[in-house]
């Protein structure tokens, strides 16, 4: 129940925020048609990834699209200079390099992410072997120096020393 | 009734401790040393005195207690002769410093008295010196026949020295116990100039006396139960021994002990010694006066000292004891003293129950013997036998409770026991060592009869309170089952001069706490020796010998956890130690550093207790105890390592739970640090794309820009 409302309640925030950028992001499409059309067309790998991703705040998709919007970069500044015209921006779409150099950004992208990925989880898991190791080693430590009934797994008097350790000595 | 615990059984791993100083190798058996024989089994006794155990002297033996040369140097006489005591026989060690006092040539000198390693036997016993000055005995078998000896020898030979050594005697508060002619000697001389009494210390008092020496009433007794006795008992033995030494014939000759005492009761014991022969003169008022059978009649010393002078005492009225004007029937035999029915009852308790019941007894006491004092004292104890209840052995208790109404002053009879009331101790003392028949000891004093006999008694008895509050205290003692109570703890309340009757120590005659120190210390040396110190016996020797020892630590000792008895008996040990300011003992200290491990096992820390464990070993080499048991004994370092092992708990725990987490984790190892390397590949994506565009800007609009 508690999760469904803060489901809605984020939808409910993205509503009115996503309008708002939606709005700005028409207004600037208009504004900058000729870049527009170099981001939507160069940033389709991007848009296929944040559709495809499901890792928590989609960090593939920002990798990827960080990479991506850098192949974009170059091409959107040319456009700009040679007067930010549509039909600049669609030649520049319609040569084979442009699209060549974009969507190779965008697999730089997604190799930065499987290499930092698996890099990063084999250090992780490493690591944690390491700790598994150390914690039982101070485990071992501390049954030596206090004895089996440190451990908490056997029946102990009120002052600490298992039950079945009050025996009477031999009547010698 | 409650069950008898004792105990009583044999320890075969104290057996091979050796045995204690001295000397050479056990003799065969001794053979009797005539003049000029060679002398063999020397025995070191004191440093000076040597014992030799392969010469006996059996013309002074003591019953089963054996007489041995013994020969003194430096200072010490040279002609002397041993009494080794036997253990079941209490030996009257602490009279020993009073008799020491003793300087009287008619009585036999103690040079030295204590503990001798008795090889022959390789144990301890107990053992008296005395100087040989005794010479032959009067008479060899003193209870027949008689010396015939002119009055005026005996005067001066005999009365005037038995006299004076009475007297020495009364001032050291001493009672001989063993006046009898057998026990008397000639000193050497040929014309007895002068008798020499023989020792008393080596048996109980009157344990040797025949019958005929004794009071009717303590001659009803078990000779072993007579108790410590009075001097007015000690001047009736003389007055039979004078008896015996002048008359000529003797007319108890044939007798019994039940018809000597039968006689002594109708015709007096006077009648009874001398029979037809007939003394004149003072001698005669002498007689009578220490023959009297009524011991408030009895002459006392200073009366015989009066008479010594010369002058004449009135003769008193011989009060005659009841007798019955019609017999009663008991088992086909007819009785008219109360006395002798007495102890026939006693005898016979299940016979004599229809006879007791059916209200025969009561009519012969009211209307035969016309007693009426007797006759309440029997309805009283009618009254108290019932109380137990009629099962079991109530025909005991009614048979016990019916004798001392019927015999005031006689016994306490109650099945095998047979006592008067302070000599329960030795009678006791030796049915353990003799191993026999301890219930009806327990029966015995939980039935508590003694209250009945102080009730009964026409005349005062000395000291009633400490009597009847030492069978007080033994009823507690025997509800008491653990260790430090029972009937152990009995036999040493009741006889206080009984040694240890522990059979870990069973080679060692240990009468004091420094005694049992020193006897565990040569017991440390013993490969064999046992685990624990004390047992039940030790415990109830030391509790009675001084309880500041070990009673603040006999409920630990009783405690189930083995750790609690160890640190008990180790705190006993060291506060003798202390207490009596000791030397050091390496060797109990070494023992009881190695019996310390259920000890050690009480903390938890490892390390601490390696660390304990060294200090304690360190410590053992200086035999000092109290210092060992200081190291247990400081509640701050308990309670520490007690946080401590809480504080390791939970830290365990914490590692478990975290072991857990990791565990899970690592269950879908492919998926950790996924999270972590997008987001690690987002920031480095984030800087390239960042430079990248950094760079076509600068690129773009920079001077000298390269169009793209």
């Amino acid at each position: 129940m508690a999760a469904s409302t803060k489901k809605r309640k984020k939808k409910q925030s993205f509503g009115w925020k996503g309008q708002i950028f939606l709005i700005c992001l028409l207004l600037a499409s208009v504004m900058f048609a000729s870049l527009a059309v170099i981001v939507v067309v160069g940033m389709v790998p991007t848009i296929v990834a944040a559709i495809v991703d499901r890792s928590e705040g989609r960090m593939r998709a920002l990798t990827i699209g960080a990479m991506n919007f850098a192949g974009c970069a170059p091409f959107m500044l040319e456009i700009f200079k040679k007067g930010n015209s549509l039909e600049t921006s669609i030649a520049y779409m319609l040569e084979p390099r442009t699209i060549v150099v974009i969507y190779f950004a965008a697999a730089m992208g997604y190799l930065i992410d499987w290499a930092m990925t698996g890099i990063v989880s084999s250090v992780l898991v490493q690591k944690t072997k390491n700790r598994l190791r150390d914690i039982q080693k101070s485990q071992k430590e501390l049954t030596e120096r206090w004895g089996v009934e440190v451990t908490g797994t056997i029946p102990l008097d009120e002052f600490g020393f298992p039950v079945e350790s009050h025996h009477k000595p031999e009547e010698a | 009734m409650s069950d008898v615990t004792v105990q009583n059984e044999p320890e075969t791993q104290a057996e091979s401790a050796p045995i204690v100083p001295a000397p050479v190798a056990a003799p065969p058996p001794a053979p009797v040393s005539g003049k000029g024989a060679p002398l063999t089994g020397e025995i070191i006794f004191n440093e000076n005195i040597t014992v030799y155990s392969g010469n006996r002297l059996p013309q002074y033996d003591k019953g089963p207690v054996k007489a041995y040369t013994a020969r003194g140097t430096d200072k010490v006489s040279k002609n002397l002769f041993a009494m080794v005591c036997e253990e079941h026989l209490t030996p009257r060690s602490l009279k020993a410093s009073n008799y020491f006092g003793i300087l009287n040539p008619s009585l036999v000198r103690l040079v030295a008295s204590g503990v001798i390693g008795w090889t022959p036997a390789g144990k301890e016993k107990y053992c008296f010196i005395f100087e040989n000055t005794l010479g032959n005995a009067l008479m060899k078998d003193d209870t027949k026949g008689g010396l015939g000896m002119k009055p005026d020898l005996v005067l001066n030979s005999v009365i005037r020295p038995m006299i004076n050594v009475m007297m020495d005697m009364r001032d050291k508060d001493i009672v001989h116990g063993n006046i009898r002619v057998a026990n008397m000697f000639d000193g050497g001389s040929k014309n007895l100039e002068r008798v020499v009494l023989g020792e008393c210390l080596s048996t109980p008092v009157s344990y040797l006396q025949p019958v005929l020496y004794e009071t009717i009433d303590r001659a009803l007794c078990s000779s072993i139960g007579r108790g410590p006795g009075t001097q007015q008992d000690d001047l009736y033995a003389l007055g039979v021994s004078l008896a015996v030494m002048m008359r000529h014939s003797d007319p108890a000759e044939g007798w019994s002990d039940e018809e000597i005492i039968q006689h002594k009761m109708d015709e007096g014991t006077y009648s009874v010694m001398l029979g037809r022969d007939r003394l004149t003169g003072a001698i005669l008022e002498l007689m009578r006066g220490l023959l009297y059978d009524d011991e408030n009649q009895r002459w006392t010393l200073d009366e015989v000292l009066i008479w010594l002078d010369g002058r004449r005492l009135s003769p008193k009225q011989a009060a005659r004891r009841s007798k019955a004007s019609r017999p009663v029937n008991f088992m086909g035999e007819k009785y008219i003293r109360p006395e002798i029915l007495a102890r026939e009852i006693a005898k016979n308790p299940a016979e004599a129950r229809p006879l007791i019941e059916d209200g025969e007894l009561e009519r012969w006491l009211s209307r035969a013997l016309e007693d009426k004092v007797a006759t309440a004292r029997f309805e009283k104890a009618l009254k108290q036998a019932d109380e137990g209840g009629k099962g079991g052995d109530y025909p005991d208790r009614l048979a016990t409770r019916t004798a001392i109404a019927l015999h005031p002053e006689g016994p306490m009879r109650y099945k095998n026991i047979n006592v008067m009331p302070e000599g329960i101790g030795p009678a006791l003392t030796e049915a353990f060592i003799m191993k026999r028949d301890l219930q009806s000891y327990n029966d015995f004093f939980m039935n508590y009869f003694i209250t009945q006999w102080v009730d009964s008694q026409t005349g005062t008895v000395p000291d009633v309170s400490n009597l009847v509050g030492r069978y007080d205290g033994a009823r507690a003692h025997l509800r008491q089952k653990g260790m430090g109570g029972g009937l152990e703890k009995c036999i040493y309340a009741m006889n206080p001069e009984v040694h240890c009757l522990s059979e870990k120590i069973a080679k060692y005659h240990v009468r004091t706490p420094e005694d049992l120190m020193h006897a565990l210390e040569k017991l440390s040396q013993n490969s064999g020796r046992p685990t624990m110190f004390f047992d039940r016996h030790i415990v109830a020797f030391l509790s009675v010998k001084d309880r500041k020892n070990i009673d603040p630590y006999i409920h630990d000792m009783n405690a189930p956890e083995g750790y609690r008895r160890i640190l008990a008996e180790a705190k006993t040990l060291a506060t003798i130690q202390k207490r009596s300011q000791m030397e050091k003992f390496p060797g109990i200290a070494k023992w009881m550093v190695e019996s310390l491990a259920p000890v050690y096992e009480r903390f938890h820390d490892r390390e601490l207790r390696e660390s304990i464990k060294k200090n304690a070993d360190k410590l053992a080499e200086t035999g000092d105890l109290p210092k060992i048991v200081l190291l247990f004994d400081d509640p701050a370092v308990y309670q520490s390592d007690n946080l401590e092992f809480r504080r390791a708990m939970r830290r365990y725990h914490d590692l478990e739970q975290e072991t857990i987490e990791i565990e899970g984790e690592l269950r879908d190892e492919s998926s950790l640090g996924q999270e972590t390397g997008r987001q690690a590949a987002a920031l480095v994506s984030g800087i390239l794309a960042g430079i990248i565009i950094m760079t076509a800007i600068f690129s773009a609009f920079g001077k000298g820009a390269v169009p793209f």
